[in-house]
């Protein structure tokens, strides 16, 4: 962690991160007035009165913009932990075990790498109620293959080091081996794949939201980007609307990509260190 | 004059010697041995002789090299990375620790030896016979040239580098810890075989190793480094049965001797120094249990027997004199 | 103690243990010596269980073992690797503590001072450390305390100390030597290097492509080699005055798969005469007490003038 932050690149990335942490965590006390309330100024361009303008009911575009920040930020953190997970559990037990276990992830894997994840989450969105913790789930459950294969293979060579042959000699269970010696190390790994899938997360939720399947009570950057092309900004050059929060995409997904791109350099060769 | 001769040669790190005030000189057809744990400095030597360090050290000093059938002595300090490529294994080569796993894995062997001589000599006619002599002089055959480095044991890899190392007709070779990984008898094979070289070539051999025996039966000298400092020199079978310093001694003494005394010797304490907080004087005094308040002022590399010099203030050693505490028997 | 009854371990087509016997009494420091392949390491795996058996038995106090978790408990093991055989993001304490773990045992604590004090780390200075700040030969140390830390009968060492620098092996033998007298431990070194096996072990155990090929005490078989392929291993230790021209034996050993008919050492022995292409010898009686050499030379009928 800290070699990453010594690079300047490492640095800026970890900056945005922590920027749009904390617009997440107090994005709704910062706000400057109220997301959700009309007013008579209907797409407005930005004024002393409304920093980036307001939405086609007269809401404020900044408040909106730094509310939403929450939903975005939550759901991306949230389907990463939970595809996480699955990935991980997949990896071990199936790269630990080998054999029959072993081909069956593996085929389940394959199955959920082929599949379009666009096409998969709208399909499933549309059969489920449009709800947050569904939308967590659903991104979550197509997203854990890439993890699961990458954790596997880190598995393979792991289960052959010596520490873990130590451990059999003393009579360790297969289940204290994978506990103690299996995850701790592959751990590493794990995380910055991880990172790596909060990106796509954000996304996949900005994606769903857009194209009018996220959950309609709350307000996201995709949702703004969806009521905004729905009132018809972009005709009406109400850019305020539409860029911002495409912007804060780019960016959030621009700057945890890179964040889990150094922390997953940094992590890879360390694995085979030896003094 | 001498093969190759190294003056003052220091090696510093940050500002701070890792190898220091090396004088080494080795002649024709002679074999040296560079004695010494890791991280002692040997390899660095041997990397600056070869002008082979990595850009974060810095070395200082003479290296003149003056290969046969050449007029003017090379000055290796001063030569530039062009001027090195036309020295390096034309005139001295290096077999690398590990040496083993240093052959490229997708290419065959005697390919590897081939474009060792090109390098060198891009006009060389066909090369085909002198490269299955290569192989038979260090006791491979054609059959082990075709292989893939995988295919062949732990001792035909050596055998090969060796034999890449010697493709050029180098006048000298250097041998970082050739038979460190080797069993028993690959490496009596192994060390027949420098041997062989020696007396048939004229080949002149720097080894460095850990194993002080392994030295004393191949080479005609031997040096033993410490914390990047020569704390002895002299010719090897003097150095072995009758040491002058107590980093000697006590390496020697933790070698098993076959029909000796068994047991377990006294380890010696502490660790060696880390080069960028070195002790006051001696740079063994913190671990040599026979340090005085002389020792407090670094000893300076002397002649203490005939052609045996020793970097210690209480140098020459009776054989007596170890057993006691104090040196010369003084309480 | 433990003994191995005409022990066979395969890998695949390769006959890593070909028929071995042994028998390691309590409290004795036993060798077992070969070089690479000969099937010592795979010996010893086979010993504990770790690689399962082709043919003959395992015994713990002369009967044959059955379940392995109680021979587990009396033997323990210390791998040759020190920079591997420790999990890199355990802390020593856990390291040391992890077979009390598993074993179910309670107030651990004071069994893993006990253990890290006795390998010569005060557990102040060491316990809470990560393997990557430590020496080779402190990481082994630390191994060699996680493997006492059960209180065992018998430690098999394989290669405790050919990875570590020389003099450190001088602190890390010591420690194994002083827990023998400390314990009463029996010791079983795996190595290659005959120094260790003649300064160390009370008696030796000589290896070859999966067979014994020589046992005795220490001081016969080194002193006295019987077999060829110990002469050879004799004859090759390094020293100054080593006799150049000693007979060692050929070339280099063929693969275990690759098994010799006959005497296995035939296509490289100095002294092969007629039978020795066809004829397996076992274990002869060398002449003088306990010591056993499988060389047909050593047949009561063959008179040793004829082949010097």
């Amino acid at each position: 962690m800290r070699a990453v932050l010594a690079t300047r690149r490492g640095k800026f990335s970890f900056g945005v991160l922590a920027l749009f942490l904390f617009i997440a965590v107090f994005g709704a006390l910062i706000a400057p007035q109220d997301p959700r309330a009309s007013s008579t100024d209907v797409l407005e361009g930005p004024s002393a009165a409304h920093l980036l303008g307001t939405t086609e009911v007269g809401s404020d575009v900044l408040s909106q913009l730094l509310v939403g920040a929450r939903v975005s930020i939550v759901v991306g953190f949230a389907a990463a932990v939970i595809s996480a997970v699955i990935g991980a559990a997949i990896g071990i037990v199936g790269g630990y075990f080998g054999g029959w276990t072993d081909r069956a992830f593996d085929s389940l894997e394959n199955w959920f790498l082929v599949i379009p994840q666009l096409p998969l989450m709208v399909v499933l969105a549309r059969l489920l109620d449009p709800s947050l913790t569904v939308l967590i789930a659903v991104i979550g459950l197509t997203s854990w293959a890439g993890t699961g294969r990458i954790v596997r293979a880190q598995v393979l060579t792991l289960k052959e080091r010596a520490f873990v042959e130590r451990a059999r000699a003393l009579g360790a269970s297969d289940r204290h081996i994978m506990r103690v010696h299996i995850l701790p190390n592959a751990l590493p790994l794990i995380f910055a794949n991880t990172v790596l899938i909060v990106a796509v997360a954000i996304l996949a939720e900005a994606a769903l939201a857009f194209l009018g399947l996220g959950d309609p009570e709350s307000i996201s950057w995709g949702s703004m980007i969806e009521q905004g092309f729905e009132a018809g900004a972009p005709s009406a050059g109400a850019w305020w609307y539409v860029v911002p929060p495409g912007l804060c995409i780019a960016l959030l997904v621009f700057a945890v990509g890179l964040f889990g791109y150094l922390f997953e350099q940094q992590v890879n060769p360390r694995l085979q260190e030896r003094t | 004059m001498s093969l190759l001769e190294i003056e003052g040669l220091e090696v510093r790190h940050r500002g701070q010697p890792i190898v220091a005030g090396v004088d080494l000189a080795v002649e024709p057809g002679e074999a040296l041995g560079l004695a010494g744990e890791s991280g002692c400095g040997k390899t660095t030597t041997a990397l600056a002789i070869m002008k082979l360090l990595p850009p974060a050290l810095e070395p200082s000093g003479t290296i003149t090299l003056r290969p046969p059938g050449t007029d003017e002595p090379v000055r290796i300090d001063r030569r530039t990375e062009r001027g090195m490529q036309l020295v390096r294994w034309r005139h001295v080569s290096l077999v690398f620790q590990g040496a083993m796993n240093a052959l490229d894995p997708v290419q065959r062997v005697d390919r590897q030896i081939l474009e060792a001589i090109r390098l060198h000599e891009p006009r060389a006619g066909k090369l085909g016979g002198r490269i299955k002599e290569l192989l038979n002089t260090v006791g491979l055959t054609s059959a082990h040239g075709r292989a893939y480095p995988h295919q062949l044991s732990g001792g035909q890899r050596q055998r090969a580098m060796i034999a890449l190392a010697l493709a050029c007709r180098p006048a000298l070779v250097i041998a970082d810890e050739p038979t460190t990984a080797l069993d028993v008898i690959m490496q009596a094979q192994v060390l027949e075989l420098l041997e062989r070289l020696r007396t048939e070539l004229g080949l002149a051999l720097i080894l460095i190793s850990h194993d002080l025996a392994v030295l004393a039966e191949a080479c005609d000298r031997l040096a033993v480094m410490y914390a990047g400092r020569i704390v002895e020199s002299g010719p090897a079978e003097q150095v072995f049965r009758a040491p002058q310093h107590p980093y000697t001694k006590r390496l020697l003494d933790s070698l098993p001797v076959i029909g000796g005394a068994r047991g377990v010797a006294d380890p010696i304490p502490g660790t060696p120094p880390d080069p960028h907080d070195p002790p006051e004087g001696c740079t063994f005094r913190p671990r040599c249990p026979y340090a005085a308040d002389v020792c407090l002022e670094e000893p300076a590399l002397r002649e203490v027997a005939s052609g045996q010099r020793a970097a210690c203030h209480f140098a020459p050693w009776e054989p007596e004199s170890w057993a006691v505490r104090r040196p010369g028997g003084t309480p | 103690m433990i003994a191995v009854r005409d022990l066979h371990v395969h890998y695949r087509a390769a006959r890593a243990v070909d028929g071995v016997s042994l028998d390691w009494r309590p409290g004795e420091v036993l060798g077992v010596v070969g070089e690479s392949g000969c099937g010592k390491s795979t010996l010893a795996r086979a010993m504990l269980g770790l690689v399962p058996a082709a043919a003959g038995t395992v015994e713990l106090d002369g009967q044959a073992v059955r379940e392995w978790r109680a021979l587990r408990r009396r033997v323990q093991m210390v791998f040759q690797d020190p920079y591997q055989t420790l999990n890199p993001r355990m802390r020593v304490r856990a390291i040391v503590e992890e077979p009390l773990v598993i074993s179910g045992a309670g107030d651990r604590g004071p069994l893993v001072d006990r253990a890290l004090a006795d390998v010569g780390l005060p557990p102040e200075r060491f316990a809470d450390r990560y393997p990557h700040e430590l020496s080779g030969g402190q990481r082994q140390r630390v191994a060699i305390a996680a493997a006492l830390v059960l209180d065992p009968e018998g430690l098999i060492c394989d290669e405790p100390v050919s990875m570590l620098d020389v003099s450190v092996r001088a602190q890390v033998l010591k420690v194994l030597m002083d827990l023998r007298a400390s314990r009463s431990l029996a010791l079983l070194f795996i190595t290659h290097d005959l120094g260790l096996a003649w300064a160390l072990c009370d008696r030796i155990a000589v290896m070859y492509l999966g067979r014994i090929v020589e046992q005795g005490s220490a001081q016969q078989v080194i002193e006295q080699p019987r077999h060829p392929y110990t002469q050879a291993l004799v004859a090759a230790v390094p020293a100054p005055d080593r006799d150049r021209g000693a007979k060692l034996v050929a070339g280099e050993p063929p693969d275990a798969a690759h098994i010799p008919p006959g005497c296995r050492l035939h296509p490289r022995c100095p002294h092969r005469f007629e039978p020795c292409d066809r004829e397996d010898p076992p274990l002869f009686d060398a002449g003088d007490g306990d010591h056993r050499a499988a060389c047909l030379l050593l047949r009561p009928s063959e008179s040793p003038a004829a082949h010097a």
